[in-house]
């Protein structure tokens, strides 16, 4: 029971890597809000766990996130720890065919996003004497990946962002690390990989044979909000069956 | 705390002291059956039957250590869980300056920390593969 009377903020928690943070951190005693821009989904993960309320906003939109968090911590009076994994994938185009409208979506929702809300998180953290961070980045956060150019270009932006923060306001009491997941199988990725024959050949590629799950990620992410983990921020960590390490 | 590591068979090197004392018994509180392996003969006897594990002398630079500690492990305990190369030294002469280092003592830096990770793994590995799921973990430090 690691967050027994936390306060912790979820974006895109309304589905995949989210949902199941919000069953990990509930299951260890914490109230969650589940922040998604979509209010049905993130309205049926608050229901299915103790403790944890649905809210709605679009990350990428500044005004909507800081109203959200002040939302979360008028609910429960504080705010302890954030999960800034709202994210959306893409198609698999090369960079001089990559459709700007999606470079610029992709950027504003994955990059920009993790900004806002760390914005709108980090007076209410000070203000609570200290907490933590853990922003959702990706595997292709520590490497390239074709076809991908803005989704990459927003994941190793956030890892430089994850550190930038943790100096800043390390003394403050606040801690901010990154995961980075291998593919997982969920709704962001069962839309453009749909071919079985593909995750046969995903899961083939990981010197564990598999691809991670949902339940993998959340237990990293619960780690690093919680207090053993008082000695670690401003560092990356990738939960990826050893895929990056050939 | 306990659960994560029920029941497993983990084994520490350089357990007697320091991080590794601190491994040790994090891993003892949550279940596992700690296997200390040191040089220090009695930091590491009395850390073992405090936390109720098991106490091997080892210097993980000498491949026969090895040998000999994996076998009396199989014998003891049937298998091994989980390795933990831990043991390691800094310089103990003036630094790692590199204008001032001493090759003896270069040397023997490497020994501990280096051929002691591969030995480890390499005498370790048969076993644990032999007892079903396993897992690793060496210490390094700040690299980047
Ligand atoms: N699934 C994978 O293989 C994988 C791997 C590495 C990293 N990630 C990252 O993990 C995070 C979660 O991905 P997932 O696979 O769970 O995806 P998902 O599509 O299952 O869930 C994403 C959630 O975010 C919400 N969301 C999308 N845009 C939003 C916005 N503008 N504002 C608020 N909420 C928004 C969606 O409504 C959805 O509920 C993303 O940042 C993704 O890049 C996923």
């Amino acid at each position: 029971m690691r967050f027994m009377g936390k306060v912790i903020a979820v974006t895109g928690g309304g589905s995949g890597l989210g949902a199941a943070i919000v069953a990990r951190l509930a299951s260890e005693g914490a109230e969650v809000g589940v922040i998604d821009l979509d209010p049905q989904a993130a309205a049926r993960v608050a229901g299915q766990v103790q403790g944890a309320k649905a809210f709605a906003a679009d990350v990428s939109d500044p005004a909507a996130m800081h109203r959200a968090i002040a939302d979360v911590v008028s609910w429960r009076g504080k705010l302890d720890g954030a999960v800034n994994n709202a994210g959306v994938g893409g198609p698999f185009v090369p960079s001089a065919d990559y459709p700007l409208d999606w470079w610029d979506r992709t950027i504003a929702i994955n990059l920009s996003g993790v900004f806002y809300s760390m914005r709108a998180e980090l007076p209410h953290l000070i203000a609570n004497g200290g907490g933590a961070i853990v922003n959702m980045s990706s595997i292709c956060g520590f490497i390239g990946q074709a076809g991908t150019a803005a989704y990459v270009a927003a994941k190793h932006g956030v890892v430089g962002l994850t550190k930038t923060v943790a100096l800043e306001y390390g003394a403050q009491g606040v801690r901010c690390n990154a995961v980075c997941p291998t593919y997982v199988r969920t709704p962001l990725t069962l839309a453009e990989l749909k071919d079985q024959a593909i995750w046969a050949d995903l899961d083939a590629r990981h010197a564990t044979g598999h691809c991670a799950t949902p339940d993998d990620v959340a237990a990293m992410t619960a780690f690093l909000l919680s207090g053993d983990a008082r000695s670690v921020t401003g560092s990356a960590h990738l939960v990826d069956g050893g895929i990056t390490a050939s | 705390m306990t659960g994560r590591v029920q029941a497993k068979r983990v084994l520490v090197t350089g357990g007697a002291t320091g991080l590794g004392a601190a491994i040790a018994r994090r891993l003892a509180e949550e279940g596992a059956v700690v296997l200390v392996a040191d040089i220090a003969e009695v930091a590491g006897a009395a850390l073992a039957s405090e936390i109720g594990g098991h106490f091997y002398r080892l210097d993980v630079s000498s491949e026969a250590g090895w040998t000999a500690v994996i076998a009396a492990i199989a014998r003891d305990f049937g298998g091994l869980d989980a390795l933990v190369n831990n043991a390691g030294i800094a310089s103990s002469k003036g630094g790692e300056d590199i204008e001032r280092i001493d090759l003896a003592d270069l040397h023997r830096i490497f020994a501990v920390n280096v051929d002691g990770t591969i030995l480890g793994c390499k005498h370790a590995i048969p076993l644990m593969a032999k007892s079903g799921p396993g897992s690793i973990v060496n210490l390094s430090s700040m690299a980047e």
